[in-house]
């Protein structure tokens, strides 16, 4: 039912292929090899280091190797996000009380993981009794513990003492390879492994970066009708130097506030990226946390960004780029309800667009027909699109005749949701009608 | 069989069943043997086109399809060059610019080359084009219909004085706009002007009560109503409601189907994000109309029209409202500065609804 005009939203595949079991965490091995020891040593008792730290870049598989360990030592996970402001409220009320199994483990049987994310972005840093806080939970606890971070040394000292440390790394060339072959195989996407070599070298071991790529590229290639993923379709990536420092760019903007320093980051990017890219980029990576009435500060200054590019592309005049850009960095980065991480994804409008454009073309041949046919303004047409695909849905008889009235092809029925014997049923009512025809000239002849 | 809203269009003047007094004077002055260059304004809800249908059938009969050519000046103009160079309709005028523009120079011994014909040029040929031709049959004249004429440029407009001027005797034109205003005066003085306003609620239940009496579909008073709020009292959109339940084997329409289906076709888009916007969910709220926008390519134009309705809908009380009315004037002001190409439009305007939508949110 879903099917007709809407194509579904397409998953993301570095969601869709998360791996559940460590093993199918590439690269890392010695952290995943600490990982693994850490957790058995819980089934045969309190370890002595309750509380672990994974700390490294973006993309490399943190989160999903915690996430992944809890599930095959079958423990409950309750992760917080330390900048979110209910953790600290959570943790405080922790400490006061026994942070031990009894309100941890929620009473529930076993073993619970809690992970603290981002515990390099603890809510207000000014926040002592939250850090204090902490600290104390993070002493007494009797459950497994494991903090998040890309950068150890934000975090604050209380958590580094109480905690031992797994350094995540990025993975190398063939291990990124590894994955993103995997998720070819069961997309069904035929690759060639020199076009997979060739994103993964640029997205230099940040393995979510890389699978974002390539869904991407394959979205690029279904729009053009191309069925082999080949090495010279892999352009127009990023370099990943550039990309570094697009998200040294968004942490400056959402996560810090230090104006001399975004200046210092900005000036290393400009060469390298047009303001109507960036723009996109920090579009698409406003912190998932932000909601509501927060998104006003931020996105003031994107759309003013916006309509200062939409008069370069209407005059011409470049000096418009210069205000766009202070615009989307320094102005968002002044105006944000709050420090919080970015996400870590590409821009989305490229993908945005050419689904738009290719449901466009089909959409506009049904759009002349359906004005051809009715004396409509295409206008107008386009208002019955929904309408006429719910009937092709649901009528089959209908379907058919409005199939012959309106001469739709194959294609276009399967665009507005009706089957395939719609089709068949058109062709043979056509046959039979010409078959008519013919007999009545052979009649007329007999006759004549 | 076909749509309902096909099948209860009135195939003359006089069976008009909206803006009947409009159609009665038309038939007047075409049974007097004159149809007037025409201006039609009126919303979309105005039902423009069963007017237009009703006036094509008393000219020309049946076959009208012969006699008439239309155009839609807002999709074309919205259209890439590139695409309307390879248009099956519009590719041949521009090369006919083209040769016309040789043909010219030639004649005048101007040392220039043609170079590469614009979409205004290509429209204009197309214009000259059309007037030209003959009437098919035994009619006098043809009909040129330019839908959506806010568009043309003042450029062509110009140009039409006098090609109006010199085809009169074998062309009629109509143009279809929302508001005269745009057109330029030199063509309203040739035109006349009907205004059409949206049907009253009145007339629009006692169609469509008319209508499903005569299809043998059941449909009670507070479904009928529970319809027309859903569709804002549009005309179209009710009727394709019913057809679509009908079709899918709904002998007796019920409130839930008409919820269910609103959902399905995502005309209840426009209503939930502004309600999400003022729930605070405005991540929601810009998914759906990141939906509306990218995946059924719905034009800014109507996205604003949609959420003005909707907000005189809404029941919250009247200084919010207007505070959100105000808010969307100025996004429909942004909007109007972008770039007319609709790639640029759709890649640039996003940021400008996100900024409505959490601007409206509560602190
Ligand atoms: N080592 C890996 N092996 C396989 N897939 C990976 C790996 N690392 C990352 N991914 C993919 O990238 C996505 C994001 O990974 P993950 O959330 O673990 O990153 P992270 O290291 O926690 O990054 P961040 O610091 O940005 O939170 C995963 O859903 C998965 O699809
Ligand atoms: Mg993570």
């Amino acid at each position: 039912m879903e099917k007709s005009i809407i194509t579904m939203n397409k998953e993301e595949w570095t969601e869709k292929y998360r791996p559940t079991k460590l093993k199918d965490v590439v690269g890392n091995k010695k952290a995943k090899k600490q990982l693994k020891k850490w957790g058995d040593q819980w089934e045969e008792g309190e370890p002595n280091n309750k509380v672990l730290r994974l700390v490294g870049p973006p993309g490399v598989g943190k989160t999903t190797s915690a996430y992944a360990l809890a599930k095959q030592k079958n423990w409950q996970v309750m992760e917080m996000n330390a900048s979110d402001k209910r953790t600290s409220f959570i943790v405080k009320k922790l400490a006061g009380g026994a942070a031990q199994t009894g309100t941890l483990s929620d009473g529930a049987q076993g073993m619970r993981l809690v992970i603290i994310d981002e515990a390099d972005n603890l809510h207000g840093r000014s926040d002592r009794g939250g850090k204090a806080a902490i600290t104390k939970v993070l002493k007494q606890t009797n459950q497994p513990m494991i903090l998040i971070a890309n950068d150890e040394y934000d975090m604050s000292r209380g958590m580094r003492s109480n905690s031992k440390k797994i350094e995540f790394k990025n993975p190398n060339q063939p291990e990124v390879v590894r994955a993103l072959q995997k998720i070819a195989k069961k997309e069904g996407i035929k690759a060639y492994k020199n076009a997979l070599r060739e994103i993964a070298r640029n997205a230099s071991g940040d393995v979510r970066g890389a699978i974002n790529d390539l869904q991407t590229i394959v979205i690029q290639l279904q729009v053009l009708g191309k069925e082999k993923l080949r090495k010279k379709d892999v352009t127009n990536l990023g370099r990943r130097d550039r990309k570094h420092n697009i998200w040294k760019m968004l942490n400056h903007v959402f996560r810090k506030n230090d104006f001399n320093s975004l200046k210092e980051v900005k000036r290393e990017l400009d060469p390298d990226i047009t303001p109507d890219e960036l723009l996109h980029w920090i579009d698409d990576n406003i912190p998932k946390r932000y909601n509501g009435n927060d998104l006003f500060g931020p996105m003031k200054h994107l759309a003013k960004a916006s309509i200062y590019l939409a008069r370069v592309s209407t005059s011409g005049n470049y000096s418009f780029w210069s205000y766009a850009s202070q615009q989307m960095t320094f102005g968002v980065m002044v105006d944000k309800p709050k420090k919080s991480p970015p996400q870590y994804n590409g821009p989305k409008m490229f993908g945005r667009l050419s689904k738009a454009s290719s449901n466009q073309q089909k959409q506009n041949r049904i759009t002349r027909k359906i004005a051809d046919t009715y004396f409509y303004s295409e206008t107008d047409a386009k208002e019955q699109i929904p309408y006429l695909s719910q009937i092709l849905e649901n009528n089959q008889q209908k379907a058919v005749e409005l199939a012959r009235t309106l001469r739709l092809d194959e294609d276009e029925i399967e665009y507005l949701g009706g089957d395939q014997e719609i089709y068949q049923k058109l062709q043979k009512t056509n046959e039979e009608h010409q078959e008519k025809q013919e007999n009545n000239q052979i009649s007329l002849g007999d006759f004549g | 069989m076909t749509l309902l809203v096909e099948k209860y269009r009135p195939k003359g003047l006089e069976e008009a069943f909206f803006h009947k007094n409009q159609a009665n004077r038309l038939k007047k002055q075409i049974t007097r043997g004159k149809l007037p260059h025409l201006i039609i304004t009126g919303q979309k809800d105005s039902v423009k086109q069963n007017l237009l249908n009703a006036i094509a059938s008393t000219v020309f009969g049946k076959n009208y399809k012969n006699n008439i050519e239309y155009c839609s000046v807002e999709e074309y103009f919205s259209t890439k060059a590139k695409t309307l160079r390879e248009h099956p309709e519009y590719q041949r005028y521009f090369s006919e610019a083209k040769e016309e523009k040789k043909r010219i120079y030639d004649k005048y011994n101007i040392d220039k080359r043609a170079g590469r014909t614009s979409k205004e040029e290509a429209f204009k040929q197309y214009i000259k084009s059309i007037s030209r031709s003959a009437p098919v049959g035994k009619n006098d004249y043809r009909l040129f219909v330019l839908f959506e004429a806010d568009r043309l440029t003042q450029n062509i407009q110009n140009s039409l004085r006098r090609i109006m001027e010199n085809y009169s005797s074998t062309t009629r034109y109509i143009f279809d706009l929302e508001s005269s205003e745009n057109l330029i005066e030199p063509l309203r003085s040739r035109c006349y002007t009907i205004n059409l306003s949206k049907p009253t609620k009145r007339e629009i239940k006692k169609k469509l009560r008319q209508i499903t009496k005569e299809e043998n579909i059941d449909i009670d008073e507070d479904t009928l109503e529970a319809l027309l709020y859903v569709t804002n009292h549009d005309y179209l959109d009710s009727l394709n409601i019913i057809d679509v339940l009908n079709s899918k084997g709904k002998q007796k329409i019920q409130i839930e189907d008409i919820k269910e289906l609103s959902k399905q076709i995502s005309l209840n888009n426009y209503e939930k994000s502004i309600k999400n916007a003022l729930k605070g969910e405005t991540k929601k709220s810009i998914q759906l109309i990141d939906e509306l926008i990218y995946e059924k390519n719905i034009k800014y134009k109507k996205l604003i029209e949609e959420w003005r309705k909707t907000i005189h809908n809404l029941s919250i009380d009247s200084e919010t409202k207007k505070e959100l009315i105000k808010k969307l004037a100025t996004l429909d002001k942004e909007i109007q500065q972008l770039p007319r190409d609709p790639n640029q439009m759709k890649k640039l305007g996003r940021t400008l609804y996100e900024k409505y939508l959490s601007s409206i949110s509560p602190k």
